[in-house]
């Protein structure tokens, strides 16, 4: 299956959907309901670009897309939070910090795209233990 | 700041349906005639199945007039559902399993009106 080289709103939107899986269940958002418009605006304002036809670095498109995505559900999920009611017990915070944690990953993702100064250096880190023994000889 | 939303309670209440996995009815209780004495004799209507949620209850009291018996369910209700504590309850079917035998409770004690559900303590009718 060849990878695709461009979207449209509704494709794109169809791959947000793929991403979220079953979280958009959860939130109850869908292609045909237009909850990723939103999502697509902020990625292209991202992007640099007026429509989404003139994105062509598909790979920017993506990770900047699944960046807000995330952003976006980290949003509507705001108010699962653990409770108890009528004797039962509600543990929704996990849904809040999966999301949380796939949106850091996300913005690692995204990182390179928002500079294209952005890089990473390595450097080594000397150590002097000022109380190490001495080596004593004579 | 702003009261507790509507929007938020619609969700947990939603969440607590979704998280019911059995089914039940209410026979609902209402006076069906009179005897030879012209006392009113009872008799107890099925309403149609819901969705619930049964907890087996262990070592659990509850104070119904004036006793305190142990009691053998504990049942959460959808939410708005009309029932008395003069009804019943039959319990229809757990998890979904084939080989559950309906069995009919009295409610025990007093039917708590929750934020998400009704809640109910149940004990099973051994006579009558």
């Amino acid at each position: 299956m060849p990878v695709p080289t461009s979207y449209t709103e509704i494709t794109f939107a169809m791959y947000l959907h793929g991403v979220l899986g079953v979280t958009a269940e959860m939130v109850g958002w869908s292609v045909a309901g237009g909850n990723y418009t939103e999502v697509i605006n902020d990625t292209l304002l991202a992007y640099g670009v007026a429509d989404i036809a003139q994105a062509t670095d598909v790979s920017k498109l993506r990770v900047l897309g699944r960046m807000w995505l995330w952003q976006m559900a980290k949003t509507a999920v705001i108010p699962e939070v653990n409770y108890n009611a009528d004797g039962q017990s509600y543990s929704r915070e996990a849904i809040f910090q999966h999301i949380d944690n796939m949106l850091s990953q996300a913005r690692i993702d995204a990182l390179p795209f928002f500079d294209s100064s952005y890089q990473m250096d390595v450097y080594g880190v000397s150590h002097d233990d000022p109380y190490a023994p001495i080596e004593l000889s004579d | 700041m702003q009261p507790f939303p509507a929007s938020l309670l619609a969700r947990q209440r939603l969440q607590a349906s979704d998280t019911m996995f059995d089914t039940c009815r209410v026979l609902a209780r209402a006076q069906t005639g009179t005897d030879s004495h012209n006392r009113p004799t009872h008799g107890y209507t099925p309403q149609p199945a819901v969705l619930c949620g049964i907890k087996v209850a262990s070592n659990k009291e509850a104070e119904a007039a004036g006793k305190v018996v142990l009691v053998d369910y504990v049942v959460r209700l959808p939410h708005g559902i009309a029932v008395t504590r003069e009804d019943r309850i039959e319990l229809l079917t757990r998890y979904g399993a084939p080989d559950f035998q309906a069995v009919v409770c009295e409610i025990v004690g007093e039917i708590g009106h929750g934020a998400t559900a009704v809640t109910a303590n149940l004990k099973v009718v051994v006579n009558g």
